[in-house]
This record gives C-alpha cells, sequence and structure tokens, in this order.
C-alpha cells in the first residue's frame, strides 16, 4: 500500500513541527509539508496533490473556513481534516458545509489520528 | 353724579364676573331708584346666557315660571342697541308678555351695555318708586353707568383667562414636574423591567389614572405581551395577554401609532375583562410607546370616572409614548450589547487558551509521543527531549498564571496606592521574570484621593497584565510622578510593542477599558508604541496641579523624595 500523503496548517510553528515528527514516525504516512500562512498552504496543496491535509481551522486571521472551502475546491483536491483545539458547533458545522472529511480534536494519542487518516486514505 | 362715582369705584372691587354684575344691577337700581332691577348677558344667539335679578325677594323668583328669554323688549333691544324707556311696558308694541308668577311691572327704562361696538349685556329697570316713570335723567346716569359697566365686565373677563391660563400654566408647571421625574427615573435605569416598573406608577400619576398597564412587542414578531400591571385593578385589563398589531384596544393603538381614548368601557371593547366594569373602571387611555418610527409597546391606563382627554393631553400623551418608547428601545439595545460584549468575551477566551495554552500542552505532547518513539533508536536522542518539553511546560504555566491574573477580580488596594503597586510589580515580576523597576513620588501620592487612587491602580494592573500576556519584555518601568505640575502613572516596557494603527482585538478591549477608567477620573490615557519598539503608557491628572493641596505637616517635597525605587 502506498503512504499517505499528509500536508499541515497550523499558524503555531511548534505545533506543526511536533505532528510533522510525530506523524512522520508512524508506518504508511508521508509528510509533504507544513506551513501556517494561507497563500503558501493553498499553492502547496495545488502542486502537490497531499491525500490529507490536517487543517487547524481557529486561525487569528478568521480565514480557517475559507481556507478549507479553497482546498476543498482544488482540482483534484485533498480529503480535510479539520484538528482543532477545542470544539465549536457553529465551527463545526461550517467545516461540514465547506466539505471537511472529519472534525478532529487535538488529543495527545496520536494512534487514533493516524488510524483515522489510514481508514480515510484506503 | 357722586353716587355715580362711587357706583363706579365699586365696580372694580372684586374682579370676579359674576360679583361685578352683581354689583352693577344694584348700582343701577340705586341710581336709578327702581324697584325692580335686572342685567342679562346675551348668549349670542338672540337669546340671554346669564340673568341677574336684583330687588326681587327670593320668594318672588321661586315663583316666576323661568327667566326672561329674550323675546319681547329685550329682544328688541338686543336687535337695535339703544335705550328704551316706557311709561307703561305692556302697552310697548314688541312686549310679549311677562312669564308666568311675575310680579306686576309698568315703568321700563332698559340700556345696552356694550364695548367695541358689541353688545355684552343689558340693563332692566322696572317700577320707579314713586314716580310713575323713569326720568330721562335717570336714562342719562345709567347709560354712563353702563359704559362703566362694559370695562368693568371686560376687565372681569380679562382677568378670569389670566385665572385660567395661569392655572394651566401651573398644571403645565406640574406637568412638567412629573415629566422630569420620569425622565429621571428612564435614563437611570438601564434594565428594561425596572425601568417599566419605576415609569408606570410615574405616567398613571401624570395623567391620574387609577392603574396602568405595559404592553411590549416581542422581538422578531408583531405581538405585544402584557409585560407589567399597576395600580388598584386586581387583574389583568384584558382576557388576552397577548395582541397582534391591530388585534382590540391594544393592538389598534400600536397599529395608529396614536393615543386612544374610549369613556364607555361598559360599551364592552373587545376582549376586555368584565372584572374591568365590575370593578368600577369606565376609561381607558391607550398609549403607544414609540421609538425609531417603530411601536415599541402600549401603555393602557384605567380610570374611575370618565376622562376627557383634551388636545393638550393627547399631545402630552404623545410626548411621554414616545419618551418611554425611547427609553425602552434603549433598555433593549443596551442589554443586547451586554449580551454581545458577554458573547465576545467567551470567544476571546476561548481564542486566548487556544493560542497560548492549548497549543504549547499539545506541541508537547506530541514531541513526548515521539521521544517514547526514538527510545528504540536512540535513547540519547530521546533524553534530549525530555528537558526541552520541561521548559516548554514551565512556559505554558507562567502563560495561564498570567492570563489568570488578567482575569482576576481586580484586587483593590486597601488606601495605599504606593503598597499596593508595589505588590502588584513583585507579583508582575514574579510572573515574567523581567526586571521591573517602581518609582513613586510623594509629591504625587499625597495629591490622590482614594478614589482616584483605585483607578490608578486598576489601570496599571491592566496595563502590567496586557505586558505579561502579549510584549514579550525583558524590562518593565511602572512610576508616579509629577511631570509639568499634573500626576503621571507611567508604564513602560521594553517589549514586542504594536501598531497602534492596527491593534488586535484583543488589545483593543483592555485599551478602552484603560482609557474609560482614565476619563472617570477626569484623566487621559496616552499609549505610544511601534512594533519591535515596546509600549509607554502614559495616565495623566491635570486636575491634580493645584486640586487638592498638600496636607499641612506632610513631609512631601515637590518633585523630589522617591520612595521605594528598587525591589
Amino acid at each position: 500500500m502506498n503512504p499517505a500523503l499528509v500536508y499541515i496548517v497550523d499558524e503555531h510553528e511548534p505545533v506543526r513541527g511536533a505532528l510533522a515528527e510525530r506523524l512522520g514516525r508512524a508506518e504508511g504516512i508521508t509528510i509533504l509539508g507544513h506551513s501556517g500562512a494561507v497563500d503558501q498552504v493553498v499553492q502547496d496543496t495545488a502542486n502537490d496533490h497531499p491525500d490529507v491535509v490536517l487543517l487547524e481551522i481557529k486561525r487569528t486571521d478568521g480565514m480557517g473556513v475559507e481556507l478549507l472551502r479553497q482546498l476543498t475546491h482544488l482540482p483534484d483536491p485533498p480529503q480535510v481534516i479539520v484538528l482543532t483545539s477545542y470544539p465549536t458547533e457553529w465551527e463545526k458545522e461550517a467545516a461540514r458545509r465547506a466539505g471537511a472529511a472529519a472534525y478532529l480534536l487535538k488529543e495527545i494519542d496520536s494512534d487514533e489520528l493516524i488510524r483515522y487518516i489510514a481508514d480515510l486514505v484506503g | 353724579m357722586r353716587s355715580l362715582h362711587r357706583a363706579t369705584l365699586s365696580l372694580y372691587s372684586d374682579l370676579s364676573l359674576d360679583g361685578v354684575l352683581y354689583r352693577i344691577t344694584t348700582a343701577a337700581r340705586e341710581l336709578s331708584g327702581a324697584e325692580y332691577a335686572a342685567l342679562g348677558v346675551p348668549d349670542g344667539r338672540g337669546g340671554l346666557e346669564k340673568f341677574i335679578p336684583v330687588g326681587m325677594t327670593e320668594e318672588q323668583i321661586q315663583r316666576i315660571d323661568h327667566h326672561p328669554v329674550g323675546e319681547g323688549l329685550i329682544g328688541e333691544m338686543l336687535r337695535r342697541g339703544e335705550s328704551i324707556r316706557l311709561d307703561d311696558m305692556s302697552k310697548h308694541p314688541k312686549s310679549s308678555g311677562f312669564p308666568p308668577g311675575h310680579p306686576p311691572m309698568r315703568s321700563f327704562l332698559g340700556v345696552p351695555i356694550s364695548a367695541y361696538g358689541r353688545s355684552i349685556g343689558q340693563l332692566y329697570l322696572t317700577e320707579k318708586r314713586g314716580e310713575a316713570a323713569f326720568t330721562e335723567e335717570d336714562q342719562r346716569l345709567i347709560e354712563m353707568l353702563a359704559s362703566h359697566a362694559a370695562a368693568a365686565i371686560e376687565n372681569a373677563r380679562l382677568y378670569r383667562q389670566v385665572l385660567e391660563s395661569e392655572k394651566e400654566l401651573s398644571q403645565r408647571n406640574e406637568e412638567l414636574e412629573l415629566f422630569n421625574t420620569l425622565a429621571t427615573a428612564m435614563s437611570s435605569a438601564f434594565e428594561l423591567d425596572e425601568l417599566l416598573e419605576s415609569m408606570l406608577p410615574h405616567v398613571m400619576e401624570l395623567f391620574g389614572a387609577e392603574a396602568g398597564e405595559a404592553f411590549l412587542r416581542e422581538e422578531g414578531t408583531s405581538a405585544y405581551r402584557l409585560a407589567l400591571l399597576k395600580g388598584d385593578s386586581p387583574r389583568p385589563f384584558w382576557e388576552l395577554d397577548h395582541f397582534h398589531l391591530g388585534e382590540g384596544f391594544v393592538g389598534g393603538v400600536a397599529l395608529a401609532g396614536k393615543p386612544a381614548w374610549t369613556d364607555n368601557l361598559s360599551d364592552e371593547p373587545r376582549f376586555l375583562s368584565p372584572a374591568m366594569t365590575r370593578s368600577g373602571f369606565e376609561a381607558l387611555v391607550g398609549v403607544p410607546l414609540t421609538a425609531r418610527g417603530q411601536v415599541v409597546g402600549v401603555l393602557d391606563m384605567a380610570f374611575r370616572s370618565p376622562r376627557r382627554i383634551t388636545p393638550r393631553e393627547a399631545g402630552l400623551l404623545e410626548a411621554v409614548g414616545a419618551g418611554v418608547g425611547l427609553a425602552v428601545d434603549n433598555a433593549r439595545l443596551y442589554r443586547d450589547a451586554r449580551r454581545l460584549a458577554v458573547l465576545e468575551e467567551r470567544e476571546r477566551i476561548g481564542m486566548d487558551l487556544h493560542d497560548g495554552i492549548i497549543q504549547s500542552i499539545y506541541a508537547v505532547g506530541l514531541n513526548l509521543e515521539s521521544a517514547r518513539l526514538l527510545f528504540d533508536d536512540s535513547a540519547e536522542k530521546a533524553k534530549e527531549l525530555i528537558p526541552q518539553a520541561i521548559d516548554a511546560l514551565n512556559a505554558t504555566i507562567r502563560d495561564i498564571r498570567n492570563y489568570i491574573l488578567d482575569l482576576q477580580p481586580s484586587r483593590i488596594p486597601t488606601g495605599d496606592l504606593a503598597k499596593a503597586l508595589g505588590r502588584l510589580v513583585r507579583e508582575f515580576r514574579a510572573n515574567t521574570l523581567a526586571e521591573t523597576d517602581l518609582q513613586l513620588e510623594a509629591a504625587a501620592l499625597v495629591r490622590l484621593t482614594p478614589d482616584v487612587s483605585t483607578s490608578l491602580f486598576l489601570i496599571a494592573q491592566e496595563a502590567l497584565a496586557n505586558v505579561a500576556k502579549h510584549a514579550r519584555a525583558s524590562r518593565a518601568w511602572v512610576s508616579l510622578r509629577m511631570i509639568g505640575g499634573e500626576v503621571c502613572l507611567q508604564i513602560i516596557d521594553n517589549g514586542s510593542g504594536f501598531d497602534a494603527e492596527h491593534a488586535s482585538r484583543v488589545l483593543g478591549h483592555g485599551m478602552s477599558n484603560m482609557a474609560s477608567r482614565a476619563r472617570q477620573i477626569d484623566g487621559s490615557l496616552e499609549v505610544v508604541s511601534e512594533p519591535g519598539e515596546g509600549t509607554t503608557l502614559t495616565v495623566r491628572l491635570p486636575g491634580t496641579s493645584a486640586g487638592i493641596p498638600l496636607p499641612v505637616g506632610s513631609k512631601a517635597e515637590e518633585g523630589s523624595s522617591t520612595v521605594d525605587s528598587s525591589l
């Protein structure tokens, strides 16, 4: 089975780095890259065609949902998993409507997340 | 002529119209030597509005069927506007005879009273005593009296008008006073319930209502729901507790947007509770509460007696409706704004926890997961990750502490600003590890009242919380000094600063807090910052240069001694 190609979007660099490090050690996952900047994310995703994008939807620029919408409307769009620090109802609904494949919370048990990614791609 | 003069003078002594008319009649009777005298006031339609007889006994008056109605001689005088003198009035071609029960009369002298060519009355004299008829001299005297009488009557009328307008004026003053009380009650109440509670009794008092109700429009609908019942009606006025636009009396007032009233409750306006008429209510007045072109509610007031609404009162009702409506609208806006502020605050707290705390802990957690995986490959590399995780967790603890410091209810200093600021700075240093100086001048401290001290402390607390949270400063300075004759509080840091024009919403919130605190003590707040250049926050109190004199025997000397400069 081909590894799942994953791209990480989060404004906080320590979180992106740690996630890339952790997921990169999992079997069946290849990290294509990570970024916090909207333009960079859209460009990388369009060029590199990741299977899955992990997206923190809470952003200081308030552009989380819009970024999600842009990603799911790309030609050959990735599956987008919203991975966020705390749940809010409106955000969950907005994410669903914008085409998110899942709305998950940041838990310190990445095996769960890894299984989810594998299921989504497999 | 002297008796005429005396008679004329007496006309002016009392200014009530009836008194004047009576005295004119009596004077005419005495001057002419008539047995009977009377004065008639025309009603402008060919008859008489008033008839004042003098010289007849009560008994005689009782016996007469009715006063003259203005036919016959009286009508003739009214038409001609000239005096008539007769030896035997029954022989006059225009005589229509006396009403039944009238004493017999022969000689007659009638004189019109006119002012500015307008007939304002007539004097009738009959039965010249001891003589067969009235003389020409009598006629001349009475005509002169009549011209004075005309002036007296006009005077009395003017006086009555003055009295009436004075009465109206004092009533207006009373209304104005109540209106003011109402306005004060409304402007001091921001809570809708509290507002209605205080306002409705005032409006009822203003219009003398025994009971009153307030209906408010339900938000997002066109229904008006009963919000309050006041006064001595045991139950609501209506059998419905809400009315749609145009429905019943209340809905009708709301639809028309104009005050309405009904004087006859037994006529059963629709939906009226039968208890209303049973407990003796007779009249209802409805007032629309208007604001921004909308009817936001309806007041209805009930009266135990018929209630005429004069045009002026209708205007007053509208004004009251607009005043109360505006207050209701304000209370709603205020409540909405407060709800929104609470929601925004919650969202801000959530976002802050996401930014500062959950993300950090998540990153540490991920790193620990990676470390566990690393152990199999290289225990050395894995061990390196542990102290990093500990450092990151310690940083997170400091973040949380600062965050709580910012959220905490403000601790008010116990009258000793120097001590309170000292404690604040120590806490700040412990939490941020930033080197912090505190400089306090006694000359500034002694000028502050307890209220001002409290406000300055709260501003310093908020400012330091901002520095701890956002600035990542390694140095900070807090000072309270006299600068240019003004007390100045300054909080300076060497941290990241910000672009004042694009200050984040998080900062904006705290800034407006501090600015409003500064305004409350008649001070000003100035914040100077550039990205990367730190921030200087200054509160100036202009009133403190001469406002509060130095206490006698104070050790403080202007601009000299400095206390507690190092911590």
